[in-house]
C-alpha cells in the first residue's frame, strides 16, 4: 500500500473547516448514565419481493410474502434491464445500536447498491425521540444483484430504476429496525482486531496480486506509488469489530467485519438477488458465534473487486469457477475464516469505551459532471436528490451547450450536498465517506485516525456521490467531452484522448477529494 | 444550421484517426460498437482457456471461437482467440454463437503484457448487456443489422453517410427485435439532433403513435420530437396518459413526471383519484414536481383517502414539490394524521425538507 501527500487544497482548508461545522458531541442525551457499553441489535429482511416473485420468494425463505415492489425488480451495478428472475439469499438491513460514554450511535448496514442522502435524511426525521439516537450512519454494501435504489440501472438509460414505494419500505423498516434495537440495549463489551486478506486469492490473472481483492483500474501516476505490483493498489485490511455481552460467556451479540472490494462476484449475468459474497461471510461468522454479523465495505472505490481474481475451492482442490455462488461461497467464507482467527486472538473487550463522533452537514461540492445532469433532469436518478445554488435547492433545468448540442437537457443548479462523518468507539475509529474511496485516500484517512489501533473505513456512507479518487489523478477528458461522446462524436472533441472508464464517468467531479477530505480531516483529528 | 453543424461533426469524424476507447453510460449502442471495433465478426464459441504460455505473465481468461462471418476488418482463419476485459463480461459457453466486437490488444493498457507474448492480439471490451448471443431464429435479424451499420458507417461520402445511418436507426427502431429497437432509440436519443429532420419527422410520428411497438420505444421517440419541437408534447402526453392500456400505461405514468404541464397535471390527478392502486401511486410520485401547486390539494387528499402505498407516494410528491404550501401540508399531516406510519413518514419528509434530524 503506497501513500500520497495531502492534496495542497485539502490542507488549506483543513484549518477553517474544523472551526466551521463541526458538530462534535461529548455528551449525548442518551448516554449511558454510568458510562457503561450497552449495545442493541436488529435486523429486517429488505429483500424486494414484487407479484412476480412472491412465490418464488416463498419458496425459498418460508415466511410468507408480502410484496414491497413492482413487477420487474430491476438490478442495480452493471447494465440496464437486469430483471430479477428468483433469489439465492435475503437482503438485509442490519443495524447495531451502542450507547455509551459520549453518546448513543445507530449503525446500519443496507444490502443495497447505494442510498442517497435525501433518503437517509427521511430515515433519521422518522426516527422516534425516545430512541435517542445522536448520530445514525446508514451504509450500503454496494452489492450488485439488488433492487435498483439510485435510478441509473431502469429498462433504458432513459427510464429509472427505481420503485420508490420500495424506498418508502426500506425507510420505514430501517427506522422501526433502529427503534427496535435502541428498545432492547444490554450491557456489552466491544473488542477490536486487525488483520489482513494476503494469500486469500492465488494470484493467476494479470489482475490479481493475491489480496483477495483486485484493482480494476490503474490511475496515471500509480506505477510510481507501487511499482511491484504495475500500479495496482488495494487495501488489504480486514478490521473486525465485536460486541459481546458484559459477562462471562461474553456471549458475542454482533460481528462487524470490514474490507474493501466490491460485492459482485457473480457478475452481469446474475439475475438472482443477493447480497453476494458477504452473504457467506455472515454466515459463516453467524456459525461461529452467534450473533448477528454485519458486513461493512470499505474503500472500495477505483474498481476495488473480485471479479479478477481466483480463490482456491478446498472440496476441489481447483479454482473456484468465476460468477458462480460457489465462487461467493467459497471467497466470503476466506474472508470470514481470516477474521475469526483475528479476533479470537482477542481478550473480552472494553466494558466502558468512549463514544464519540463529529459530522459535517452539508458538504458542498461544485457537480461538474454533465452525465449526471442530464440523468437528473429527466428523472431518472432518484428525484429527492436535489441540487443547490448558493445553498438554496435549485431544481431548475435548461439546455446550456451551445448547437448542436442544445437538444441535451442539464440540471442547473450548481451543487451537490452530501455529508462525512468519525465515529470513534475506544480503540477503535471509523471514517465515514459518501461514496466510492480509492485506497490511496482511505490510507490517509487511516493515518489520521492512527490515534486509534484499529481503523475502519465505512464506504457509501449516508450516500452515494460515486467515485473518489486523488485530486491530482483526475481525467477531466470525459466530462469536458459530453456533449461529443453523449452526441457519439467523441473523435472531434478538443480533448484526446478520452478516458471515459466508469471511475471517471461515475464521478461528481475534480472536486470531490478536496471536498471531502477537506471537510473529513478535520473531523478525524478532533477524535484523536 | 444545426444539421450543417452536425453533418460537419460526423463527416470529420469518418476522416479522422481511429477513436481512443470510450465507454458511454450503460451498454454501447450497436452503431458505436461498429464504429468503434477493429475487428467485427460472428463466431461460434470453441472453448474458455487460459493464458500460460510464458513463465513471466500470469494466467488470464481468454475465450477461443470459430468465425463464421467477418463483418468489419480483417481476419486471415478461421478460428480466433480473444480476451475479455471489463466491469462485468458476459459468460460465453461453448457452442453459443455471438457477435464480437474486438479492438487489438494494444488500445487497453491493463492487458499490453498479453500483447507482448502474443499470446492474444484482440480484446472484447463487450459487457454483459452489450454481449450478442444470438438464437437461430435471431440470427438473420442481427445479421442484417450488423451488416447495415457496417455499411452505412463506412459509406464514402459524409452526408450519404448520414443518410444511410438515419435510414438504418429509423428502420431498427421497427425492428422485431426489442435490442435493436432500443440500441436504434439510443442513436436517436444521442443524435437526435442530426438524425430527425422535418422529412422523416412524419416517420417518427408514426412510430410514437404505433401501438404495435414497445412502450419504451414510442415515449423516447415522442420525447426527441418534442426535445426538437417537432410535435406539442403536452397533449400527446395527455393522450398517452389517457389511453395507453395496461401494462403499459404505468411506464407511461412514470415517464411523465420528466414532462410537466398543465395538461399532465390533470390526468395524473384522475389517475390518483382512479381504482388502480399502482398506477394511483405511481402518478402521485410523478406529481411531485418542484413547485406544482395544483398538485397539492390532491394529493393531500390522497394522504387523507388512499391505500397504504397511495399515501406513501403522496407524501413523497408533496415533499418532491417542496413549496411553503406543500411543507406547511406535510407539517399538518405530521401532527394530524390518524396513522401514526402516516405521521411518522411525513415527519421524515418535513426533516428531509428542513434537515433537522440527527
Amino acid at each position: 500500500m503506497a501513500l500520497r501527500t495531502i492534496p495542497r487544497r485539502a490542507r488549506r482548508n483543513f484549518a477553517i473547516v474544523a472551526l466551521a461545522l463541526v458538530f462534535l458531541l461529548s455528551a449525548g442525551s442518551a448516554a449511558a448514565k454510568n458510562g457503561n457499553l450497552q449495545v442493541g441489535t436488529c435486523m429486517s429482511d429488505i429483500t424486494p419481493i414484487s407479484p412476480g416473485l412472491a412465490t418464488a420468494y416463498e419458496a425459498q425463505f418460508g415466511p410468507p410474502a408480502v410484496a414491497n415492489h413492482t413487477d420487474p425488480i430491476f438490478l442495480a451495478g452493471f447494465g440496464n434491464d437486469r430483471r430479477a428472475t428468483g433469489y439465492n439469499d435475503r437482503l438485509w438491513a442490519r443495524a447495531i445500536v451502542l450507547d455509551g460514554r459520549g453518546g448513543r450511535v445507530a449503525l446500519v448496514a443496507l444490502d443495497l447498491v447505494g442510498y442517497f442522502v435525501n433518503e437517509v435524511e427521511i430515515i433519521r426525521g422518522m426516527l422516534s425521540p425516545d430512541a435517542g439516537i445522536d448520530y445514525l450512519i446508514v451504509h450500503s454494501t454496494h452489492q450488485h444483484e439488488g433492487p435498483d435504489t439510485l435510478g441509473l440501472w431502469g429498462p433504458d438509460e432513459l427510464t429509472t430504476g427505481i420503485d420508490y414505494g420500495y424506498l418508502d419500505f426500506v425507510n420505514a423498516s430501517v427506522a422501526e429496525c433502529v427503534e427496535q434495537a435502541a428498545a432492547n440495549l444490554q450491557q456489552a463489551r466491544v473488542k477490536f482486531a486487525t488483520t489482513d486478506s494476503v494469500g486469500l486469492s492465488l494470484g493467476l490473472d494479470a489482475e490479481d496480486d493475491g489480496f483477495g481483492v483486485a484493482d480494476g483500474k490503474v490511475l496515471a501516476g500509480d506505477e510510481l506509488l507501487a511499482p511491484a505490483t504495475g500500479g495496482r493498489i488495494v487495501d488489504p485490511r480486514l478490521a473486525i469489530m465485536q460486541l459481546t455481552g458484559r459477562g462471562h460467556p461474553f456471549e458475542v451479540l454482533a460481528t462487524l467485519v470490514n474490507f474493501g472490494s466490491h460485492p459482485e462476484s457473480m457478475g452481469s449475468s446474475n439475475t438472482l438477488v443477493t447480497s453476494d459474497f458477504p452473504h457467506y461471510v455472515r454466515e459463516r461468522l453467524e456459525q461461529e458465534y452467534g450473533g448477528m454479523a454485519i458486513w461493512v465495505s470499505g474503500d472500495l472505490g477505483v474498481l476495488q473487486g473480485p471479479l479478477d481474481i481466483d480463490v482456491l475451492d478446498p472440496d476441489t482442490g481447483l479454482p473456484a469457477p468465476r460468477r458462480t455462488f460457489r465462487f461467493a461461497e467459497v471467497h466470503g467464507t476466506q474472508l470470514a475464516e481470516r477474521a475469526i482467527s483475528a479476533i479470537n486472538t482477542k481478550k473480552p473487550g472494553h466494558p466502558a469505551p468512549e463514544i464519540s463522533f463529529a459530522t459535517e452537514s452539508p458538504v458542498v461540492i461544485p457537480l461538474d459532471n454533465p452525465y449526471f445532469r442530464f440523468f437528473i433532469a429527466i428523472g431518472v436518478l432518484n428525484t429527492g436528490r436535489t441540487l443547490f445554488t448558493g445553498g438554496v435547492a435549485d431544481p431548475t433545468v435548461g439546455f446550456p451547450f451551445p448547437p448542436p448540442f442544445d437538444v441535451i437537457p442539464q440540471a442547473l443548479g450548481e451543487d451537490l450536498h452530501t455529508e462525512v462523518g468519525g465515529l470513534r468507539i475506544g480503540d477503535g475509529s471509523f471514517a465515514i465517506v459518501p461514496g466510492e474511496l480509492d485506497p490511496q485516500i482511505g490510507e490517509l484517512y487511516r493515518a489520521q485516525m492512527a490515534g486509534a489501533e484499529h481503523t475502519f473505513i465505512v464506504g457509501l456512507g449516508n450516500d452515494e456521490i460515486g467515485y473518489q479518487l486523488p485530486a491530482d489523478k483526475w481525467d477531466d477528458s470525459c466530462h469536458t467531452c459530453f456533449p461529443f461522446v453523449l452526441g457519439g462524436v467523441p473523435q472531434l472533441c478538443p480533448v484526446q484522448p478520452i478516458d471515459c472508464n466508469t471511475v471517471f464517468i461515475n464521478n461528481i467531479g475534480a472536486e470531490v477529494d478536496p471536498a471531502v477530505s477537506g471537510a473529513l480531516m478535520p473531523l478525524l483529528d478532533e477524535l484523536h | 444550421m444545426r444539421h450543417v453543424w452536425m453533418v460537419a461533426c460526423i463527416a470529420l469524424s469518418l476522416t479522422a484517426a481511429r477513436a481512443p476507447a470510450h465507454v458511454v453510460y450503460g451498454s454501447p449502442t450497436l452503431y458505436q460498437l461498429v464504429v468503434d471495433s477493429d475487428l467485427v465478426v460472428r463466431a461460434r464459441i470453441l472453448d474458455r482457456a487460459t493464458t500460460g504460455g510464458a513463465e513471466e505473465i500470469q494466467n488470464r481468461p481468454l475465450v477461443g471461437a470459430k468465425v463464421l462471418a467477418v463483418y468489419k476488418g480483417s481476419h486471415d482463419s478461421t478460428e480466433i482467440r480473444f480476451a475479455q476485459h471489463g466491469h462485468g463480461v458476459p459468460t460465453y459457453e461453448p457452442g453459443d454463437e455471438a457477435l464480437l466486437f474486438l479492438r487489438r490488444i494494444e488500445r487497453v493498457r491493463e492487458l499490453d503484457q498479453l500483447a507482448v507474448t502474443g499470446e492474444t492480439a484482440w480484446v472484447s471490451l463487450q459487457e454483459h448487456d452489450s454481449a450478442y448471443t444470438m438464437t437461430p431464429a435471431a440470427k438473420s435479424t442481427f445479421d442484417a443489422a450488423v451488416r447495415a451499420y457496417v455499411a452505412a458507417a463506412a459509406t464514402p461520402e459524409p452526408s450519404a453517410r448520414l443518410a444511410s445511418i438515419r435510414a438504418v436507426t429509423i428502420a431498427q427502431l421497427r425492428s422485431p427485435e426489442p435490442r435493436l429497437a432500443n440500441s436504434a432509440l439510443r442513436d436517436l436519443v444521442l443524435m437526435g439532433a442530426a438524425l430527425v429532420t422535418a422529412d422523416n419527422a412524419p416517420a417518427l410520428i408514426e412510430i410514437s403513435d404505433d401501438p404495435t411497438l414497445g412502450i419504451g420505444i414510442r415515449l423516447g421517440v415522442l420525447t426527441v420530437l418534442e426535445q426538437l419541437g417537432m410535435v406539442d408534447g403536452p397533449p400527446r402526453w395527455a393522450h398517452l396518459l389517457q389511453n395507453t392500456p395496461a401494462p403499459d400505461r404505468l411506464a407511461v405514468v412514470r415517464a411523465a413526471a420528466a414532462h410537466p404541464s398543465a395538461p399532465v397535471t390533470v390526468e395524473l390527478v384522475k389517475l390518483v383519484e382512479g381504482d388502480d392502486a399502482e398506477l394511483a401511486a405511481a402518478a402521485a410520485v410523478s406529481l411531485g414536481v418542484p413547485g406544482n401547486e395544483a398538485a397539492i390539494a390532491p394529493l393531500v387528499h390522497a394522504v387523507e383517502h388512499g391505500d397504504d402505498r397511495l399515501q406513501m407516494a403522496a407524501i413523497r410528491g408533496l415533499g418532491r414539490i417542496a413549496t411553503k404550501s406543500a411543507q406547511a401540508a406535510l407539517e399538518q399531516i405530521s401532527q394530524n394524521h390518524p396513522e401514526p406510519a402516516i405521521r411518522r413518514r411525513a415527519t421524515g419528509e418535513v426533516a428531509r425538507l428542513t434537515k433537522s434530524s440527527p
